[in-house]
């Protein structure tokens, strides 16, 4: 009988420090044996929120360069803006070849803005340098007489483009190459249309100015079609955000079912379990004192 | 027919009989905390009588003698019981040390150490360019690592005090089975009737059935044969020494030398529980975590080779080749020295990051378990795999205990000793003993009136 009381008294213990521990820790499974299901449940949990989290970080990466390239885009459209309207001025019977000298000395002004441009940097790359981050993608050759002379793009034939991992499995695409950009149409280019503008105007030659109007409108609508698909890709890109905001919420609240304990009821089981062990205790004293050695009178 | 005499000469083997009587229930309450005692009883009968033309006339009572009650049966419950609370809880205590050294539910965890890793992979695809995101990547795969490296250590570890352990309970077992054959000479003197000696030999056999599952037969001269894995421990006064030596994985196992040396296969008790786990469950678990470590390294290295770093050179491996598991899983000694040698580039420019994400998303590529399983997953199956065994090994113990409880109260019942039983007894003893000296003392009075008779 004492056998049994002691062993009763140690499995009460037991269930105390149990209990106390989960209130201390808040957690329902501290070792996998509480729970093996669940425990390796929780670590594939952990390890996707886990997850989750680098795909924001790599969206977010993904949206400074996207955002980079955007404000660019928008440098290039402004400068090509302003060529037009200088060229319809050039292309004005009213202006002298004095005049249209003075706005090729713009154009030149352009062109430069145009260079800079293009080689922008973000962080240690080059925004419209593909996967070639060593390579500035153009050099510009100074003439002798003060003007730009060439512009020379230094990249390889086809560029690659720079994909991200937005999501499992969803490569991004998060850059715009140089040929994107200042290339389209049929051999176009948008350093060659400032080039012969600027040509045209030091010629004195106000017809040949006229006809480079329609090439900058086609180079505007280019710009604006690639700036439209930088944009989309921005908004995919914050939607996907967005959905990762939802996941990792969503998989919070399982992983809390799983593995947090209800502090409430925790603590009403370890005082349950405290007056079921005092309990024992009392009971065990009552049962193993009486005894016939008491009663007997030798 | 009886006479004054023979009447007392029946009163004083009266009273011998009960003060030897009383002798003993004091000897069983003194012996009542005492380990391995089993209350003993006297065995009180008839003297033989005077058969006459008149009838038979008793001639008082014998004390013929004392023997502790016993109930075989139940021994062999008890040991049995024994066997397994041992092994079950032995059992339940190393598996319990493992599931420490794995210790995932925290941030020190493999678990998050791989996905640091692969985070750190994601980080190089982002900034393929530079030597941060390089050295990051080197720091995490070192702690990756390190991780790995120290399961290997603590594991070992484990082994080795296992292999310890099962040396010293060896040893344990040798010095019990010595003391029974000297114990089995002084039982076959007695014929198996001195108590003292019988208390002793229950004890020694319960020590050895709480070790390992020993098979034991008493004989009708109170003499004790021991066996293990059929192999003789203990016959009549001889006794076979157990001796350890190493098998072929470095190892401890237990050989006797029984005109030929064989190993012996310990399946129950302590002893049986440390090879179960040793050879089992830990061996298991080592197999898994290496075909882990050896596959990581090979799929890795399978991308890697084929990727530019950041000075141009290729044909690199990030994970040191020569990896058989997790003891010598490492970083190739050539990343160690230098980051920039970690590829990102699939076409040698140094800002194309194709490698990096290739790899990146290699956390998702069912590689292990025939194509059924990601790392990530196959680990977090180890660890399901090896939290159910424990949990099992925690319910067996309990079960195993309570059947424990359950035989020992049993033999309680039949060989404790009860105070409350004593003390009736005594009580008993204590009155027929004083009964039997009121007799002498009548006796003694007709002595006199006898003696009065003759002047």
């Amino acid at each position: 009988m004492v056998e049994q009381v002691l062993a009763n008294i140690e499995d009460r213990m037991n269930q105390i420090a149990k209990s106390q521990n989960q209130v201390a820790t808040g957690r329902r499974i501290s070792e996998p044996s509480d729970d093996p299901a669940a425990a390796g449940e929780l670590l594939r949990l952990q390890s996707e929120i886990n997850r989750l989290e680098q795909y924001k970080r790599n969206i977010e990466s993904g949206l400074s360069h996207l955002g980079a390239t955007e404000n660019a885009l928008e440098a290039i459209r402004d400068v090509t803006i302003r060529a037009r309207s200088l060229a319809v001025e050039g292309s004005n019977d009213v202006i002298d070849a004095d005049g249209r000298r003075a706005i090729a000395e713009q154009v030149d002004q352009l062109l430069r803005e145009l260079v800079s441009t293009a080689n922008r940097k973000f962080g240690n790359r080059y925004i419209f340098g593909g996967t070639e981050i060593r390579q500035t993608p153009y050099q510009s050759i100074e003439g002798e007489n003060g003007w730009l002379e060439q512009v020379v793009p230094q990249f390889q034939e086809s560029q690659s483009r720079i994909e991200l991992l937005f999501g499992e499995g969803e490569r991004v695409e998060t850059s715009l190459t140089a040929q994107d950009t200042f290339n389209f149409g049929d051999g176009e280019n948008l350093f060659g249309i400032l080039f012969d503008l600027r040509q045209a105007l030091t010629d004195n030659d106000g017809q040949a100015v006229g006809d480079i109007l329609p090439r900058l409108d086609d180079a505007l609508e280019a710009l604006n079609g690639v700036t439209a698909m930088v944009g989309a890709r921005i908004n995919t890109a914050n939607y996907m955000l967005d959905q990762s905001e939802d996941r990792n919420i969503a998989l919070t609240d399982r992983i809390g079912d799983l593995g947090d304990v209800d502090i409430v009821e925790a603590i009403t089981r370890l005082n349950e379990d405290m007056v079921s062990y005092e309990l024992a205790l009392r009971m065990a004293a009552e049962a193993i004192q009486p005894s016939l050695v008491n009663f007997v009178n030798l | 027919m009886p006479t004054i005499n023979s009447t007392l000469s029946l009163a004083k083997r009266a009273l011998l009989a009960h003060q030897g009587a009383m002798g003993t229930s004091a000897d069983n309450v003194a012996n009542v905390d005492t380990p391995g005692y089993a209350r003993k009883t006297v065995d009180l009968r008839p003297a033989p009588g005077l058969h006459t033309t008149l009838g038979g006339y008793g001639n008082g009572v014998d004390l013929l003698g004392v023997s502790g009650v016993r109930d075989q049966f139940v021994e062999r419950q008890v040991r049995s019981a024994m066997g397994e609370a041992g092994r079950y809880q032995t059992g339940q205590q190393q598996l319990q040390m493992v599931e420490e050294i794995l210790g995932e539910l925290t941030e020190s965890g493999l678990s998050n150490a791989l996905d640091q890793f692969w985070n750190a992979w994601h980080d190089l695809a982002n900034d393929p360019g530079s030597m941060t995101s390089r050295n990051a990547l080197r720091e995490s795969a070192r702690h990756l690592v390190n991780i790995f490296n120290n399961i290997d250590i603590r594991l070992n570890q484990q082994i080795d005090n296992i292999n310890s352990e099962i040396i010293v309970k060896a040893t344990e077992i040798n010095s019990i089975t010595r003391e029974l054959a000297s114990l089995n000479r002084d039982l076959a003197l007695t014929n198996g009737d001195a108590p003292e000696l019988v208390d002793r030999r229950s004890l020694l056999l319960d020590e050895l059935a709480d070790l390992a599952d020993i098979d034991y037969r008493i004989e009708d001269n109170g003499v004790v044969s021991v066996f293990l894995d059929g192999a003789s421990l203990v016959m009549n006064d001889k006794v076979q020494i157990i001796g350890t030596e190493l098998n072929d994985n470095g190892n401890a196992q237990l050989v006797i030398t029984d005109g030929v040396k064989r190993t012996i296969d310990v399946r129950g008790g302590r002893i049986g529980a440390l090879f179960d786990v040793r050879d089992g469950e830990i061996a298991e678990l080592y197999s898994r975590l290496d075909e882990l470590a050896t596959t990581l390294t090979q799929e890795i290295n399978s991308i890697h080779v084929n990727g530019y770093g950041l000075n141009g050179f290729t044909d690199i491996n990030f994970f040191d080749p020569e990896t058989t598991g997790i003891a010598d899983f490492a970083l190739d000694y050539r990343i160690e020295e230098d980051a920039a040698l970690i590829a990102a580039s699939m076409d040698g420019n140094a800002g194309d990051n194709q490698l990096a994400l290739s790899i990146a998303e290699l956390e998702h590529k069912a590689v292990l378990s025939e194509g059924t399983e990601t790392i990530g997953q196959a680990f977090s199956s180890i660890y399901t795999w090896f939290g159910a065994k424990v949990s099992e090994a925690d319910i067996m113990a309990e079960g195993a205990e309570l059947a424990l409880d359950q035989a020992t109260a049993w033999r309680e019942s039949v060989s404790g000793v009860s105070l409350d039983e004593e003390m009736a007894q005594l009580i008993q003893q204590q009155l027929a003993f004083n009964a039997s000296a009121k007799i002498v003392n009548m006796v003694d009075s007709m002595m006199e009136q006898l003696l009065g008779l003759v002047r």
